[in-house]
């Protein structure tokens, strides 16, 4: 009877179930456009304008608008914005092609956006925005509790005379290693030969790897409830057998001063976007920010353009020196020896790679993933501020 | 309006076309002459093919010449035979005609006692009447006394002395009639001589005494419960006052009816009983509160004994806050609204718990798959004092505990408990008093750094007194208070504490007054004190630096005074009753609110089966809850009226054709309504609920509309017994202030949440035998209106949603069969203890019931999938044991 119930109740709590459904319906008659960036002054700003396509679109990625920006404060100076290269906002936002020199900008004036859609000529406009002065962020660290089995990285900010409300973005990037070095590079025959082929030194293999993950969920957060303008947080928590940590960890955090509306807006896209849906999930409604479209104001906009400069810090940890990563269970093969005249199979029917030759004579193989960091799906191309160069 | 007409008009042709007036022009002529009353009957026999026992009265030389249609001939020749002083007694479908000799359909309770001859019962006396074979006298014998004399007295369980509610009183031609209240008090008019009362109860034993009255005096009665008289012609008592009372849109279950309804763990639970009713809705499965006609989960009055219950479910909505071994029944109004209450434009869920055996110590233990109950109930002082005492409690821990550690589920927590206590002393035959106490605490976590806690508290006090034969009075007074906590230690030193109360202290007085032949008034006054915390935030931990902040309370009034009359001229065909409540609300800024509501409903019954009522009630609403999402949450609060939030408002016009055949075994009814609202609240985009001082800021006021039309078949007697619904409604929303761009809908109605258009529902259950039974529940409704993206864009680093108007979609039909087989006790009374078992699947089809619907991005950013949450998405086989003791 014990064990029925349990089953049952076991049963049941898993009955909660969620699942996919399709959503084939096609953008009808409705318009509008989403405009992303910051006016960042006294540097470069970075500025967006995107399409709205239907839910259904599957295209991958995003595709701007061909548009024009351009930044006016309210004593009638304006800089235009140009195609320019990558800055550090890129890191997190991916901001399109136009960016804004606003280094000569002075932050006691206030701002606003003016975009032009080239392929329409529809013009938006922001309101009239302050400028935020730039919090700090006093530390980024990390804490490996070895109680709770958890690597967790902690940042405080305080804040500099803005309003309390801040927004959050992350990157992580961390390099991990393949299982195996492989030393060999091994030159096959054509499949259907008997010829062995042969085994040369290899001089790139594919050892060490790169992955990156940036946060595409909206961070907010406010200081409001505390004594002071000044909050400790969590930023990341992951189990110490996670493989971000397994060789080097970096993160990113960047912060920026926002004012209170812009900090509702922020947080309600969130709410609306990524957790709509649960049992006591709000009502879904549309909010609108500060942009509105100057032929029709009826029409819709999203976007939020605010003033001030995004700080960051990173923090890079390197298991060699702390060796708090301990590996889960993992699928690795054993090595093997493999005799010349077996290669060919090795190689085209088992999917096998040569990692040394032993001391006495002999071939150690093994399969390709355990030798081929990438194909647990990272990249060899390091970030540009890496630590090291294992990427040569 | 034109369609809900158009569907009016429909349903009564088609009720008029199956056959409305039993004596149609179309029935052949029957004509006898001069004949006896022997032939008489062989007659009746022979054309009707029924069984007629007769025992002709030797001195009986009548005879009988009568002329009618088919159709109502055995009627009038029937009445002809009692009008020659025969009894005429229909029993399990037969007929027993006699005169002069009483014949006995069951044994008299305490049949082995020692007979007592005939007593008279005076004015301020009652006596226990439970032998049918006897003639009561009531009152003293006076020479010269005519006219009519009131008969009062209380109707209680046999066995366990417990007050019966809404047993039906009345002469076989129901010239008098009346109906038991909650303390089983009964009072009627009777012609001074001999006459014969009835006693009916949903699934109790008919009763018929023999009374001779005298004067005005006291008559009380006990009652035993049916169990064995599967087939027999038991005339139900809703059968009976269906048709007698001008209200409509009350609905009673009964506890032994709701413990037959499957649920989804086994366990009975009345408010999955009152979603069974037709115009009562749910925005899901597994989601708290309920919908009556259109209105929102905050306008309903949700009373256990008087008290408040402002959060009546645990566990999310999968179990009721009320323990059905306390729970006696409950009573729904959704359109006639007694004018004793108040307080809410929707509806009221009377819930009253049992008052305890006054004869013996019982109890129950329950045993569910989630949840374990008991109660114990009995004498304290025997026939004087009682007492009842109930808990329940879950152990849902553990399971939680085995869900896999990526469910993220795996470290939660989920627990609940509560408690009944309640203690009945009866001072005398004419006062008694009342306490009860409820208090519940519900407890969970999803996750390491926070917790949920909510509990409800009530109290009550009630004293009753019978302060003549014609007037009553109730006094209760109580408390009732309903609190959540929130535990959030997500952010360091972020980390804190935050809730939020509401309580109430109240006093209620009630007269009923019966005056004349044909007026009852109800009248009294109410007042209740609000005080409320809307929030409280304190630091959760060392080295939280959040400052402690407490928002200022919340107080208000609420003082009431009311006034009804039920009124039945003449025959009985016409009845009435209007009323008022004049309420004023009263905030300490000096804001005053006052209101008077109406209450106002009538009937016509065209036959004693066929009856129109129809009826209006206005009501307004001073406290709010404070919620932007679909379902009540635990971190729902109220909020009251004050200087910038007015009180809600609403008024319902309905009516309805009730229709009751197969020889009362059988309800039909039509139901249709129009119900408008006003200054319902709902929620700007990116409202702050939660620490905001300026909460008003963040409201918008709407209005509201509903109608439709309920179509019902209720059997409640016989092997084959419940319900089938249909109903057909709709409601929409309208933003009234205009802000420009952000208006809800651009100012136009949207649907609500809760406008499923189509619903159906049957509940059934059917007897094998006394023991076995099997039952069988099944709910489809149109799928609920939801807001749906219909659009993404790339924005910051993922793709965000754009929404069009509000709630302009629908998620899919639901539909739902459950299917549960029971098995209750022996009757062996030698039996210590009595088991019911029940074993049910809940969700027989294993549809995957959409709850919600819902987009979210995945792998990065770079995708918005959609996705379909289903709560209960397969089977739930269940077992459920119950023990009396």
């Amino acid at each position: 009877m014990k064990r029925l119930a349990l089953l049952i109740s076991v049963g049941l709590m898993l009955s909660a179930c969620i699942y996919p459904i399709d959503n084939t319906e096609e953008l009808t008659g409705f318009e509008g456009v989403a405009i992303e960036g910051y006016i960042n002054v006294g540097a470069v700003s970075s500025f967006a304008m995107y399409p709205l396509k239907a839910i259904s679109n599957s295209e991958e990625g995003r595709t701007t608008i061909n548009a024009s920006f351009t930044v006016e404060d309210d004593m009638g100076r304006s800089w235009i914005g140009t195609k320019a290269k990558n800055g550090w906002n890129s890191d997190f936002f991916k901001p399109g092609t136009s960016f804004v020199d606003l280094t000569d900008a002075d932050p006691s004036r206030r701002y606003r956006l003016r975009a032009v859609n080239l392929e329409n000529n529809q013009s938006y406009i922001s309101s009239w925005v302050d400028v935020y002065p730039a919090c700090a962020i006093d530390s980024l660290n990390y804490v490996m509790d070895e109680e709770e089995n958890q690597f967790v990285v902690n940042m405080s900010v305080h804040g500099n005379g803005g309003e309390g409300y801040y927004r959050l973005a992350l990157r992580e990037d961390w390099e991990y290693k393949a299982d195996y070095m492989q030393s060999l590079l091994y030159i096959p025959n054509d499949k259907r030969s008997n010829d062995p082929g042969e085994l040369v030194q290899n001089e790139h293999p594919n050892y060490y790897c790169w992955k990156k993950e940036v946060e595409s969920k909206l961070n907010v957060f406010d200081t409001h409830a505390l004594a002071s303008d000044m909050v400790t947080m969590p930023l990341v928590k992951m189990t110490r057998s996670d493989e971000r940590i397994s060789y080097i960890y970096c993160l990113t955090a960047g912060v920026m001063s926002i004012s209170e509306e812009h900090h509702k807006y922020l947080e309600h896209l969130a709410i609306v976007s990524d957790y709509n849906g649960d049992l006591f999930s709000p009502n879904p409604s549309e909010m609108r920010g500060n942009l509105r479209n100057e032929n029709d104001t009826t029409l819709f906009v999203a976007g939020y353009i605010g003033a001030g400069t995004m700080v960051q810090k990173r923090i890079f940890y390197e298991n060699e020196k702390e060796f708090f990563y301990i590996p889960g269970k993992r699928d690795i093969d054993e090595l093997e020896s493999i005799e010349d005249f077996n290669w060919q199979r090795a190689y085209w029917e088992e999917g096998k790679r040569p990692v040394y030759y032993t001391m006495n004579g002999g071939y150690m193989w093994t399969r390709k993933r355990c030798v081929d960091c990438t194909s647990k799906g990272g990249t060899r191309k390091k970030p540009e501020f890496w630590i090291n160069n294992h990427d040569l | 309006m034109k369609s809900t007409r158009t569907i009016l008009s429909i349903a009564l042709l088609l009720l008029s076309m199956t056959g409305l007036n039993a004596a149609r022009p179309q029935d052949p002529p029957l004509d006898v002459k001069r004949i006896n009353s022997d032939s008489l009957v062989s007659f009746l026999r022979k054309e009707y093919n029924e069984t007629i026992y007769f025992r002709k009265d030797e001195k009986d030389v009548s005879t009988f010449t009568i002329s009618e249609n088919k159709g109502a001939f055995m009627e009038k020749a029937l009445n002809e035979l009692r009008e020659m002083g025969y009894t005429v007694y229909l029993y399990n479908g037969e007929y027993f005609i006699y005169r002069g000799r009483l014949i006995y359909s069951t044994l008299p309770y305490d049949y082995f006692a020692k007979a007592v001859e005939t007593e008279t019962l005076l004015e301020d006396e009652s006596t226990l009447a439970t032998f049918q074979n006897k003639i009561y006298e009531i009152g003293d014998r006076k020479e010269g006394r005519t006219g009519k004399a009131f008969v009062h007295g209380y109707v209680r369980d046999a066995v366990s002395g417990e007050p019966i509610l809404g047993a039906a009183v009345h002469t076989p031609d129901g010239s008098a009639y009346a109906v038991t209240d909650a303390y089983g008090f009964y009072r009627l008019q009777l012609p001074v001589g001999d006459n014969v009362l009835k006693f009916n109860g949903y699934s109790l034993e008919e009763l018929e005494l023999n009374l001779k009255v005298n004067d005005d005096g006291g008559l009380d009665v006990t009652m035993k419960e049916m169990i064995t008289t599967l087939t027999g012609a038991v005339v139900s008592a809703e059968g009976v006052s269906h048709h007698r009372d001008s209200r409509m849109g009350i609905e009673k279950v009964r506890m032994n009816t709701i413990r037959k309804i499957p649920t989804a763990f086994g366990e009975a639970d009345v408010l999955k009983a009152v979603l069974t009713l037709p115009g009562v809705k749910t925005v899901g499965e597994a989601s708290s509160g309920y919908n009556v006609r259109g209105g929102s989960v905050d306008q309903n009055l949700i009373l256990m004994n008087d008290g408040t219950i402002f959060n009546p479910s645990h566990m999310f909505g999968i179990f009721s806050a009320f323990n059905p071994d306390i729970v006696s029944e409950m009573e729904l109004y959704k359109s006639s609204i007694p004018a004793e209450f108040g307080g809410r434009i929707s509806s009221v869920l009377d819930v009253r718990s049992k008052e305890g055996n006054s004869k013996k110590i019982s109890g129950t233990l329950g045993l569910g798959l989630l949840t374990s109950s008991f109660s114990l109930e009995g004498p304290i002082i025997k026939d004087k004092t009682t007492f009842v005492l109930g808990g329940r409690t879950t152990y849902s821990d553990w399971m939680l505990g085995l869900l896999p550690e990526n469910s993220g589920y795996s470290g939660g927590s989920a627990s609940f408990y509560d408690v009944n206590f309640g203690l009945s002393h009866k001072f005398n035959e004419k006062n008694d008093i009342h306490a009860n106490v409820y208090a519940s605490s519900d407890r969970f976590s999803f996750s390491s750094d926070t917790t949920f806690h909510y509990s409800n508290f009530n109290a009550s006090l009630k004293l009753r007194s019978q302060l003549s034969g014609n007037l009553t009075m109730s006094a209760v007074t109580g408390v009732d208070s309903y609190g959540n906590i929130l535990d959030d230690h997500t952010f360091g030193n972020g980390a804190y504490t935050m809730n939020t109360d509401v309580n109430q202290a109240y006093g209620k007085l009630i007269f009923s007054h019966q005056v004349g032949d044909h007026h009852k008034f109800g009248y009294g006054a109410q007042g209740i004190y609000y005080l409320m915390n809307p929030g409280t935030m304190t630091p959760y931990g060392e080295e939280s630096t959040v400052v402690p902040v407490t928002l200022d309370q919340e107080t208000a009034i609420e003082a009431s005074l009311f006034l009804s009359d039920s009124w039945t001229p003449g025959s009985g065909k016409l009845a009435f009753e209007y009323g008022t409540r004049m309420n004023m609300f009263l905030v300490p800024s000096g804001t005053k609110y006052p209101s008077a509501d109406l209450r106002l409903s009538g009937k016509y019954s065209f036959r004693d089966n066929f009856s129109f009522k129809a009826g209006l009630n206005t009501m307004h609403q001073n406290i709010h809850m404070i919620t932007n999402s679909a379902s009540i949450s635990p971190m729902d609060t109220w909020k009251l009226s004050d200087d910038r939030i007015r009180p809600q408002s609403g008024w319902q016009a309905a009516s309805g054709l009730y229709w009751t055949i197969a020889d009362n075994k059988l309800d039909l009814s039509v139901e249709g309504y129009w119900k408008e609202m006003e200054h319902y609240l709902d929620y700007k985009s990116g409202a702050q609920l939660s620490m905001n001082p300026n909460l008003a800021d963040d409201l918008v006021e709407t209005q509201g509309k509903a109608y439709g039309v309920e179509l019902m078949a209720r059997k409640n007697i016989g092997k084959l017994n419940g319900w089938i619904s249909y109903t057909w409604a709709r409601t929409f929303l309208r933003e009234t202030e205009d802000r420009g761009a952000d208006t809800i809908n651009g100012g136009d109605w949207y649907r609500a949440a809760h406008d499923k258009p189509h619903d159906f529902k049957m509940v059934g259950n059917y007897k094998f035998t006394h023991r076995y039974s099997m039952s069988v529940n099944i709910d489809y409704s149109t799928g609920r209106p939801v807001t749906i993206p219909i659009a993404k864009y790339w924005y910051e680093g993922g793709w965000r949603l754009a929404y069009s108007e509000r709630n302009g979609r629908r998620i899919p039909d639901y539909f739902r069969m459950d299917l549960a087989f029971n098995v209750d006790p022996s009757h062996y009374l030698k039996q210590l203890t009595h088991m019911t078992v029940t074993f049910g699947v809940y969700n027989v089809t294993g549809r995957k019931n959409a709850y919600s619907i819902f987009y979210t991005s995945s792998g990065g950013g770079t995708n918005i999938n959609g996705y379909k949450i289903s709560v209960f998405a397969t089977q739930i086989p269940y077992i459920n044991l119950n023990m009396k003791f």
